[in-house]
């Protein structure tokens, strides 16, 4: 009997020891750690902020493995980096779209101008149009009225 | 001649005693206080965004709990109390840049439809 506990004991307590850790809280972290990481919108948008939401996931499980007592505080704290996490990299998101939206504004303000302010002269008072010379690209004197890319007006 | 057994003297065996009771006292977590004040404080400043104010008031409250803790010497809680003010004001300021960008993106729409 003796011989038998001797040899179960210490199975019995390699056992517990090797025997895998987790809640189901820390799980839920750990997996929506990765959802954001692999969101096509999302991810990479925030590294600093993701790695943060890792080391404090990492924490939280270490916590669980030691059994300090820390295991609460720690996947509060984890769940609260991730919220940031997921929240700037929305933020960037949003700038973004700002930035490309202003871009695009910005290309297009000189050449509404340009249409906006050059006024279009009737058929009638139009320059003759410019031979265009065989050698050397002539050279448009001063005083010669700039020319419009548009369509002439339609005659009425 | 008989030899006296060795005996400690009594106030050795109290000071070892006490030292190793100090060794397990919890530190003041002056740190992690000085970090949720300063979270608290710049998450009280930024623009006051409807999805930034529960975490912000929730901060508030944990910092208040965690200076009160302090005061009762109750280091461990004061400690966690004030983690905790500190994630949910970095989660609050967070929160309120979001908030601002998304604004910024409203006022930025009309014009940008009327170029096209």
């Amino acid at each position: 009997m003796r011989r038998l506990a001797a040899i179960l004991l210490p199975l019995l307590l390699a056992a517990c020891a090797s025997a895998p850790r987790t809640s189901p809280e820390l799980e839920a972290l750990r997996a929506e750690l990765e959802q954001l990481e692999r969101d096509p919108q999302l991810g990479g948008l925030a590294p600093v902020a993701m790695v943060e939401a890792d080391r404090a996931i990492d924490a939280a499980a270490a916590s669980l493995a030691a059994g300090d007592g820390e295991l609460e505080q720690k996947l509060y704290l984890a769940g609260s980096r991730l919220k940031i996490a997921r929240a700037q990299a929305q933020r960037r998101v949003v700038e973004n779209r700002i930035r490309a939206l202003t871009l695009v504004q910005e290309r297009a303000v000189p050449v509404l101008q340009e249409v906006e302010g050059i006024a279009i002269p009737p058929p009638e008072l139009r320059p003759e149009p410019v031979p265009p010379a065989a050698e050397a690209p002539p050279e448009l004197p001063p005083e010669l009225p700039r020319k419009s890319a548009l369509p002439a007006p339609p005659a009425e | 001649m008989n030899a006296r057994p060795f005996r400690p003297p009594a106030l050795a065996c109290l000071g070892m005693l006490l030292l190793a009771a100090c060794s397990s006292q919890p530190l003041r977590p002056d740190e992690a206080m000085e970090a949720a004040e300063v979270a608290v404080g710049k998450a009280g400043t930024g623009v006051a965004a409807p999805d930034a104010q529960g975490p912000l008031s929730s901060a508030r409250g944990k910092l208040d709990q965690a200076r009160a803790a302090l005061q009762a010497l109750d280091y461990p809680r004061a400690r966690r109390l004030a983690e905790q003010a500190r994630a949910d004001a970095e989660l609050s300021i967070a929160l309120a840049d979001l908030a601002k960008a998304q604004a910024r993106l409203q006022q930025v729409l009309p014009a940008a439809a009327e170029t096209r």
